[in-house]
């Protein structure tokens, strides 16, 4: 049986469906009543709708409101003030990790309460890393290692172009980009992959006086900032300093 | 310029408006409560995120599109549905008449609205969502097709291939 029978079905099913104006449902009006088979559609349409309306929407279990409540909160004050980072418990996503990633998590979460620090631009930056590597969906959004499909993908989420460059050559893979935010301001993020480790490049347009930091180590990341092209570039990652470097040379040469 | 009020005020009132479209979409795209709760919860904190780039229309097409991409994406991980093809389209109404418990029983059980649930489910996913869409979220054209990411024409053919389907599986019961 093919799906289409008599060409005007799907018109048969707009009307059904509210999309037709008055004109064109007038007019369909006439065709129906020639036609046999557009009026066994329009049994069927009402036969599906009967049968549908049936169906209830599930309901939202208890505890799913307050749980989304309290995360987008979390997830606003985390980025507002990395130190409130060390506050955010995804309860959720923990029971799904293990409880050894839990622990670490909670040994890297820990360390970051006792250590007193300002919400400085580099403790923001790797905060921001670290809740991404947690949060696996988190990581990547766009996931391409082909910078024709990852540039695009930004246009409308940030407003600005970020520098999209493909680094495989130099063992470097880029793996996806993902939009996030830092101090309260949209950044583009893309993510490669380096050995075991991954880098990311956190990137949003330069303003003067935003910050002096060159390179920086926070709580065993390795932060390296720089400006191109108009933009504030920094990345981010477990590689060594000199590693990371290296990254940064291999980045800015292309 | 933290991102504190007004922004997430305006997002926490948009999310508790739209959890119930929201959690109802994962919940039959998923087919199970723990992951589509994570799913919900997940693309709440991604609408979040891509907050500052919604132009304020259509809230909750713009939300759902969001919990569809999470859903898929989910899906896809952990196989635990298979992609989406035409090929078993037909399987609905089959399901409705093989199955580990006949027609009769199905009926004796005069439980219509597990059925019901059993041969929506049953549809592939393409055809289920669009119609999940439609029928309880009461959606136009022009939104489901920006929630599946497919053209209008795509939509009113996968609409009425999900109806058939359906009605054909409803038949074929009562025809016992």
């Amino acid at each position: 049986m093919s799906d289409i029978e008599c060409a005007q079905t799907l018109l048969v099913q707009a009307d059904f469906d509210g999309e037709l104006d008055a004109g064109r449902a007038a007019a369909l009006v006439e065709h129906i009543a020639q036609c046999p088979h557009c009026r066994d559609v329009s049994e069927q349409l009402a036969r599906s709708r009967a049968l549908l309306r049936g169906v209830p929407r599930y309901p939202v279990p208890k505890g799913l409101r307050d749980s989304i409540e309290k995360a987008v909160r979390a997830q606003v004050r985390g980025e507002t003030q990395s130190k409130e980072l060390a506050t955010y418990t995804p309860t959720r996503r923990l029971a799904w990790m293990g409880w050894v990633t839990a622990l670490a998590a909670s040994v890297v979460l820990a360390v970051m309460v006792v250590t007193p620090r300002s919400p400085d631009l580099g403790s923001q930056l790797v905060a921001s890393h670290v809740r991404s590597l947690q949060l696996e969906s988190h990581l990547i959004d766009v996931p391409s290692s082909d910078h024709h499909t990852v540039r695009p993908w930004f246009s409308g989420k940030v407003d600005f172009a970020p520098l999209v460059k493909e680094l495989g050559s130099d063992g470097y893979e880029l793996k996806g980009g993902r939009v996030d935010i830092v101090g309260g301001r949209t950044v583009a993020v893309l993510v490669y992959q380096a050995g075991r480790h991954v880098v990311a490049v956190y990137m949003w347009p330069e303003r003067t006086g935003a910050g002096e930091i060159r390179s920086q180590q926070v709580d065993g990341f390795n932060v390296r900032r720089w400006t191109e092209s108009g933009l504030d570039v920094s990345c981010i990652s477990d590689l060594a300093a000199d590693e990371l470097q290296r990254f940064e040379q291999r980045w800015r040469a292309r | 310029m933290p991102m504190s009020s007004p922004l997430v005020p305006d997002f926490q009132e948009l999310a508790a408006t739209h959890l119930e479209s929201a959690y109802n979409l994962a919940r039959w795209l998923v087919r199970d409560p723990a992951l589509a709760d994570d799913v919900v919860q997940d693309a709440m904190l991604r609408a979040l995120r891509y907050y500052h780039g919604f132009r304020g229309e259509n809230a909750r097409a713009w939300l759902l599109q969001i919990v569809r991409n999470v859903a898929l994406t989910r899906l896809k991980r952990t196989g635990a549905e298979a992609p989406a093809s035409e090929a078993d389209a037909e399987s609905a109404s089959q399901a409705a008449e093989g199955g580990h418990d006949g027609p009769e029983t199905a009926l004796m059980r005069q439980d219509d609205q597990r059925l019901l649930h059993e041969l929506l489910a049953g549809l592939p996913v393409e055809l289920r969502e669009c119609l999940i869409l439609r029928e309880i979220e009461e959606l136009s054209y022009k939104e489901i097709a920006r929630i599946v990411d497919a053209p209008i024409g795509t939509v009113m053919s996968r609409l009425w291939r999900g109806r058939k389907l359906l009605v054909q599986a409803a038949r074929a019961l009562e025809a016992v």
